[in-house]
């Protein structure tokens, strides 16, 4: 009889691993398993032409003209199809409730009287649970309607004997019941997006009987808005697509694949985890490049600098090393050092408080319908904006196919109160590699700094002629002239009154991401900047412009500045915004035009 | 055919160059008896081990319910003049730090000086003597302090208010910008006198590397650590099946529960129970608080967290309520509602 050395191996192995599990069941340090987001291919249809999509799509303008007729009745709410009460001997409880002061208490908007639209999405006989909740016994029926306006629903208690309404409860930020009417809506908008149907593998908005669709409720709980998911499964796949859809705007939000929906651990699309999901694998750890109107730029969103533009090329040649918003710092005068520094920046992972919600919008600069260059808008906002204390700003940068380029920042209120003032902090670092001379016109000429320094534009500042403040001359010659916005930029701003403070360029001081360079409340040049050019040094042609211009808010009638209003319109939320406008212009110049 | 008839025979009539054949029997028999004489001490031992743990389940199922109930308000709002019932404030409203309010209209309100000096606050919990124990967390900027500063547990005395460093927490790795959280999540457990903490310090977008801390309150002394799982609010809980501890993850909607044993030590990994975002009027939230009420209710806080700073007002919260069905063993959803709605 032989036996073979793999039985002693098998012995062996058992007494090892018997006793290697003893150990570690008595071990405290231990790894959890916990979910990991696998890669998913996820987007937002932020920037489509939602209008051109949804007029193929019929049943969205009947949708849009059952609203405007519901907006023009004294009592704006849509009631729920007589089909879609179930059972049928409820359709009585509709028009109790329709009759209702309490139910129909947010129809118009208090100081305005605005029609806000409202819709039945619900009649049935209420739950048990339901009934022990609002503890009126009886046999009762619900009638649900959706305000979305105040994004509530509101529910009222119908005795079924007695034919009154005995209880009406409001939820707000609760999702209603989805019609079936909502449901089809939902499935047409979605399936008419031509990147959803890519998606499917399909070319048209028709769904084969290969593939299952469910509508379900979702949240939009940035927007407020009400809000379904579409889920779309091909027969036998293991994963969906879900797409979101804005109910009360009438459009897809965007798309994601998800693994099929299991009951035992649901995985869900909503539009914050959507939204974070596109924003952070797509703008947060991927640099894009531009190339338009004959420049190069690239980008990417930051920690807390907002989005950064990096190795701008203009015709070939190096113009901006990196130019971003580091800070934004917000004070309020009439509350001593009350305020904040606030930063911008990726929506997860992030020391920023104010964050991107959408890509970034790029969009062409049109003069007399002649395409002269692109504009470049990254939004970020509070989670809860406009509500107080919440703010909303943007990078703005502008590039011209005449070499002109503007490094700007967008404040779109609301804040704290009206009386703020936001000094946003840019840091520009103009390729140098040959060294630049650094001129400011002072008392009527180019006057050259030797050192590290800083001017402030006062009221009675002194420009240039062409309204210029600072030439910035490379070795060959040529160069940018910086122009302080003073208002002549069309974008109704009202001057920057910028802090301008030129630094030698070092290591460690801002070419990485800072997460918050200066305290709040400072009303003089100590912004933060000023530590970089203390004690002065010798310019040495590698240098950094810092700006920090400021602005102060208003909200008075006709000169709202940084400032947001809630408006209706048709029927829901909506917001006129005001913004303020600050940053400068860099124009070029070469020896010839100098 | 024939070849291979040759083969098989050769094979069996030269057993050249083998061990003595009673010599190989003996070795597996030997072997085979060791094996089977640890096994039996093995089984043993598993078997007292099971008792014991079938006995200790047993008198915690006679004790279903929060593991804080013994947790008691401090003294020192009342020597400071307030009138309970009270509330600790830790809503950054007017100033960072906490305050102790009286919880009626018009009510006094206490904020010591130092409650506010150490920046602001996030997760508390008391203890059975009235002792607070909390944690200072990142609010809107980085400004005053860098991420490293929030891995820390302060105390405030139940008699005097006074409010002193308790102890540092050890990262998994070195906090940076990019998740300037440290300590996020607290609960006691009257049974050990002991405080679960958690702490996000290190976490990043790829590394989930948070950690849970099992933490003795009379000698400062991490009894046990849970790796690797970024959790928000804590909440002990015995069930009929045991003592649990429940996690909120800070990387999705999802709660977890995790065993524990009659130390209070982790028993297993973190269990799924159930989604936030998956009930009735849920939202894409993270349990940032897990609380337990006396009537067997779990009253988790939802909010919006993803390791980015908070923004200066209020944020949006969602309460959700869950019932313990005891003949079930399970969790059953009752509500979800914003909070003050």
């Amino acid at each position: 009889m032989k036996f073979s050395f793999p039985f002693f191996i098998l012995i062996f192995w058992l007494l090892l691993g018997c006793q290697s599990e003893n150990d570690s069941s008595s071990e405290h340090h231990q790894k959890a398993s916990s979910p990991k987001a696998a890669h998913r291919k996820a987007d937002l249809l932020t920037y489509v032409n939602h209008a051109q999509i949804l007029s193929q799509v019929p049943d969205v303008q009947l949708f849009k003209d059952k609203i405007a007729g519901v907006l023009k009745q004294s009592n704006p709410i849509m009631p729920l199809p007589e089909k879609e009460i179930s059972p049928q001997d409820l359709f009585f409880a509709q028009a109790i409730a329709l009759q209702d002061k309490e139910f129909n208490v947010q129809h118009l908007l208090p100081e305005t009287k605005a029609p806000l639209l409202n819709m039945v999405t619900d009649i049935r006989p209420a739950k048990a649970n339901e009934i022990r909740k609002i503890q009126v016994a009886g046999d009762l029926v619900l009638v649900e309607s959706y305000n979305f306006y105040y994004n509530t629903v509101r529910q009222a208690f119908i005795d079924k004997t007695s034919r009154k309404v005995v209880k009406v409860v409001s939820s707000p930020g609760k999702s209603p019941h989805l019609t079936n009417e909502m449901q089809v809506l939902s499935q047409k908008i979605a399936m008419a997006y031509p990147q959803v149907q890519t998606q499917l593998g399909l070319t048209t908005g028709a769904i084969p009987a290969s593939y299952e669709v469910v509508v379900r409720s979702s949240k939009c709980e940035r927007s407020r808005h009400l809000c379904s998911a579409v889920i779309v499964t091909r027969k036998g796949s293991e994963e969906s697509l879900w797409i979101l859809v804005d109910l009360t705007e009438l459009k897809a939000i965007g798309y994601q694949w998800m693994p099929r929906w299991d009951e035992r651990r649901p995985q869900l699309v909503t539009e914050r985890s959507l939204q974070n999901e596109v924003i952070t694998k797509n703008y947060c750890q991927d640099t894009t490049t531009i190339e338009r109107n004959r420049w190069r730029i690239h980008y990417q969103l930051t920690n807390s600098d907002g989005i950064e533009i990096f190795d701008a090329y203009y015709n070939g040649k190096p113009v901006l090393t990196s130019a971003k918003l580091v800070d934004w710092h917000v004070s309020y005068p009439d509350k001593k050092d009350f305020g904040y520094s606030d930063a911008m920046g990726c929506p997860q992972f992030s020391s920023a408080a104010v964050v991107a919600f959408e890509p970034p919008e790029i969009e062409p600069i049109r003069n007399k319908g002649q395409e002269i260059g692109f504009s470049f808008v990254q939004d970020f906002r509070s989670p809860v904006w406009p509500k107080s204390c919440n703010y909303r700003y943007q990078n703005l940068f502008e590039f011209y196919e005449d070499g002109r380029f503007r490094v700007a920042g967008v404040n779109l209120g609301l804040g704290c109160s009206n009386n703020g003032w936001y000094r946003p902090v840019f840091r520009i670092d103009l390729a140098d590699e040959q060294g630049q001379v650094v001129e400011a016109w002072e008392k009527g000429k180019w006057v050259r700094w030797e050192k590290e320094n800083w001017n402030l534009q006062e009221k009675n500042a002194s420009f240039s002629p062409e309204g210029y403040l600072f030439r910035m001359t490379n070795k060959d010659g040529s160069g940018y002239y910086l122009q302080p916005n003073n208002g002549q930029f069309g974008d109704h701003s009202r001057g920057d009154h910028a802090f301008t403070y030129v630094a030698v360029k070092h290591t460690g001081e801002g070419e990485e991401d800072m997460s918050t360079l200066g305290p709040c409340c400072h009303t003089d040049f100590e912004q933060g900047p000023e530590r970089f050019i203390q004690p002065a040094e010798s310019l040495t042609g590698q240098n950094i412009i810092w700006y920090v211009p400021q602005m102060k808010n208003s909200d008075k009638k006709g000169e709202q500045y940084c400032w947001v209003e809630t408006r209706v319109i048709d029927g829901h939320e909506g917001f006129q915004t005001y913004q303020g406008v600050v940053g400068p212009m860099f124009v070029p110049f070469s020896t010839k035009n100098k | 055919m024939s070849s291979k008839k040759q083969h098989d025979s050769t094979k069996r009539v030269k057993p050249k160059k083998n061990l003595p054949v009673w010599l190989l029997l003996l070795i597996p028999l030997v072997l085979g008896a060791m094996y089977w004489g640890w096994m039996e001490t093995d089984a043993k031992a598993k078997r007292k081990q099971n008792q014991e743990r079938a006995e200790a389940q047993k008198r915690l199922q006679r004790a279903v319910g929060r593991a804080d109930a013994c947790a008691k308000n401090p003294i020192f709002p009342e020597k400071a003049g307030l009138r309970p019932p009270f509330f600790i404030d830790l809503r950054q409203i007017d100033g960072p730090g906490l305050k102790i309010i009286e919880a009626r209209k018009g009510g006094k309100v206490l904020q010591k000086k130092e409650w506010s000096q150490v920046g602001t606050l996030g997760p508390y919990t008391l203890d059975k003597h009235g002792v607070i124990y909390t944690a200072p967390i990142p609010f809107v900027s980085l400004l005053d302090r860098p991420p490293s500063y929030y891995n820390k547990i302060m105390k405030i005395d139940a008699e005097s208010g006074e409010m002193t460093p308790f102890m540092s927490l050890p990262a998994a790795k070195e906090p940076t910008d990019q998740n300037p959280y440290g300590v996020v999540g607290m609960t006691y457990d009257c049974a050990n006198h002991s405080i679960y903490v958690s702490s996000l310090a290190g976490s990043g977008t790829d590394d989930e590397v948070g950690r849970v801390f099992h933490i003795d309150l009379a000698t400062k002394k991490i009894l046990h650590q849970l790796e690797g799982f970024d959790a928000l609010g804590l909440g002990v809980f015995t069930t009929k099946s045991g003592k649990k501890l429940y996690l909120g993850h800070a990387r999705s909607p999802e709660i977890f529960s995790i065993d524990l044993d009659d130390s209070g030590g982790f028993v297993g990994k973190p269990k799924y129970e159930f989604s936030l975002a998956a009930q009735e009027g849920g939202s894409y939230d993270n349990a940032h608080r897990i609380r337990f009420l006396r009537d067997n209710v779990m009253k988790i806080k939802g909010i919006e967290f993803s390791f980015s700073l908070m923004a200066a007002s209020d944020p949006q919260r969602n309460i959700y309520l869950f019932d313990y069905d005891a003949a079930k063993d399970a969790w059953s959803f009752r509500e979800a509602h914003p909070q003050g709605k």
